[in-house]
Order: C-alpha cells, then structure tokens, then sequence
C-alpha cells in the first residue's frame, strides 16, 4: 500500500475537540489555541501542540502518541520541547500518550555527565488503558469517545452506548460522525483491551455504518490509491505484453523500466509509442526514456 | 521530500477495513485498466479491418462493461468476413 501521507481524520477532531480533551488530560488545563507545530520539519514534528492556562499562567502544552515501545521517544520529545520554549518563550508541559498496552518509558529523562546532572527533563505519561472507559461514557465526555476501546472496563455495553452517543451527536453531520466512528473502529481491532465477544457485539454494530465510513475522506484517499495502483499494474503488464510481442530482444529492458514507472498515463504513452515503434532502436529509446522521465 | 507517517495515520493504514477498501479500489482500478485496454484493441482491430465502422466500435465498446463480452466482441469482429457481419456484431 502507499505510504503516501494525508492529513488523517483525527487531527481534525483533536483540532475540533482540544478543547474538551486538553483539560480531561491536563487536570486544571484551561485550552487557548492549537500552536503552529510546522516550525518543526518532519521527522523531527510533534504530534500536537496547544497553548493552554494552566495553573493561571500560559503555558505550551504538548502531546506525543506512542502505539508502542519506543527507545528514541524521550529525545525526540526533548527536541519538540525545546523548540516550543524557543519558539513561544513558554513553559512547555511535555506529555506521551501511549495507545496500547506496551513498555513505557518513565519521567523525568536525566542527562548525566558522569556524576554530574546536566539536564533533567520532566514529563508526563499517560496509558490509555489505566484510563476507565465507563467514567468518560457516564460523563458524556464525547470528545473522548472514540479512544474509548483503548481503555480499562471498555465492554460491549460501554462502547455500544458511546456509539449511539456519536450517533446523536452527529446526526446532522455525517462527515464527523464517519471520522469518529472510524477511528473508534481502529482503535476498537488494535485493542486488546476489550474482550473478543464483546468486540464481535461492536463490530456488527460498526457494520451498519460501513457506507458512511466508506464516505470517509481518508478511507477514500486510499481506496483511490488502490484504485490507481490497480491501473499501473494493468499497464505495466501490457507494456511488458506489448514489447515482448514486438521487440523480444528487449524483454528485460522492458522490465525493469515498467517496474520503476508509478505514473499510468506515462505507461500508457510508453504503450501506443511502442505500438507505433518504426523499429527496436525507436522502442529502446521510448524504454530508456521511460525511466528518465 | 517524503513526510513521515505520523502515529494515527500509520494506525489508519493499517487498520483492515482501510485495508480492504484500497484493495477494493485496486481491483477497480485494474479491472477498469483492462476494460480500456479492451476497448481501445476493439477500436484499433476495427480501424484495421473496418475503418468505417469506428464510431460503431466506440460505442459499442463503452456499452460493454463485462470483460469476457468485450474480448468474445474483439474476437468476432476481428473474424468476420465481411463488414455486414462486422456491423451486425457491433451493433448487438
């Protein structure tokens, strides 16, 4: 599949639901705004970035999700600090939300020079699966909802009822209603916090939605994707086809330029060139220049 | 430069159902490359045999949405003896 990057649903509903979910994670946060997180160039990006009163004071609030074990997280989550400080000259809290059930890594992160401390760095963690799904459901915390099968006590029951709670919410806006129920069904087959037949119980609940999620932005991206890998497979294999019928001297050339060709159209202009090809020097040269273009 | 994936949508792309709709679409998108492909080899056996009756072939092509039907087409017109038949085939 394409590694191609877009900007998936759930930065539009953490955008959309900072407000309610900043406070629920950060005890006493009162959100302001979403920070630029651009000035950072990718890899080296934060996950999210908000500015938030907290303790009656502005401060830089920022958020890493981990879905597993990773070594390399408290130094990349040092250089986003840093950067924020730099950038917005206020106090940044650091937090990494882990997804799902894995190693974590312990704060405060200490850069020692022997026995000297050079820097201590404090953050705070947060293990969805200590988090208690039902609290958030008799809250009516719909912001939280779709991280909900992520959590302790997510049941059949609990997530059923936090289902019908998007349903109503967003009745009038299929659009969110899919991106929600989209990410509560990812989240919901990546657990393993809810039992199996509580999750067979949800899952055909999620099937009656499965035309709106197909309506989902992101799901059509990528069924589109597919769509258009299916297509260059299609035309590498005639091109291929085509060259071996005319020139079948050129067969391995052949190959390995329909191999490194991504674009259908230019396949298919390789196509009706070597259709029309006057002879093997003609079609060579349409082959190399395939793999220039 | 090619951005990294970030957390969510790595979960996304991985996530079955995602998965099953890009290879719904691959299929599409295959299967639609071989219908044009079928339909362009009509028109270029027609244009050969009976340049007159291209327009004919054009439409009949883009009428036929089943591949097999599309190839049994290509086959006859390319095995017709005269343009009549030709015509006759086009035109069913």
């Amino acid at each position: 599949m394409s590694q191609q990057p877009y900007d998936s649903s759930i930065k539009a509903i953490f955008k959309e639901d900072a407000p309610g979910i900043v406070p629920l994670l950060l005890e006493g946060a009162i959100f302001i705004d979403e920070l630029d997180i651009e000035v950072l160039r990718p890899p080296m990006r934060a996950d999210r970035a908000f500015r938030i009163i907290y303790k009656g004071k502005s401060h830089a609030f920022q958020l890493e999700f981990q879905t597993n074990e990773d070594e390399e997280i408290e130094y990349r989550v040092l250089v986003y600090h840093t950067v924020l400080l730099k950038d917005y000259r206020l106090p940044v809290i650091s937090m990494i939300i882990y997804l799902f059930k894995s190693n974590v890594v312990e704060s405060p992160f200490r850069e020692m020079s022997g026995d000297e401390n050079l820097l201590t760095f404090h953050y705070r963690v947060v293990r969805l699966w200590t988090l208690d799904a039902r609290q958030y459901v008799q809250a009516q915390e719909i912001c939280m909802y779709t991280l909900l099968p992520a959590m302790k006590n997510a049941d059949a029951q609990v997530l059923l009822q936090a289902i019908d709670g998007l349903v109503e919410r967003f009745k009038e806006n299929e659009t969110k209603l899919a991106q929600r129920l989209l990410w509560l069904s990812t989240f919901l087959r990546r657990s393993d916090m809810v039992a199996l037949e509580d999750k067979q119980r949800v899952e055909e609940r999620l099937d009656t939605f499965e035309q709106l999620l197909e309506q989902d932005e992101f799901v059509r991206k990528q069924r589109a994707l597919g769509e258009e890998a299916g297509e260059v497979k299609e035309a590498r294999r005639i091109l291929v086809r085509v060259v071996n019928r005319r020139f079948p001297s050129l067969s391995e050339l052949v190959q390995q330029r329909a191999a490194h060709t991504t674009r259908v159209e230019t396949l298919h202009e390789a196509i009706d060139s070597i259709i029309d090809a006057p002879d093997e020097a003609a079609a060579r040269f349409i082959l190399n220049f395939l793999s220039a273009s | 430069m090619e951005e990294e994936l970030d957390v969510f949508d790595r979960l996304l792309i991985e996530d079955p159902f995602v998965r099953k709709q890009w290879a719904k679409g691959f299929a599409e998108g295959f299967t639609e490359s071989i219908k044009k492909t079928a339909r362009s080899g009509l028109v270029d056996v027609v244009i050969t045999r009976f340049p007159t009756l291209v327009e004919l072939a054009e439409q009949r092509g883009d009428r036929v949405e089943n591949i097999d039907v599309l190839l049994e087409v290509i086959r006859l017109v390319a095995a017709a003896p005269n343009e009549a038949i030709a015509r006759f085939i086009l035109s069913t």
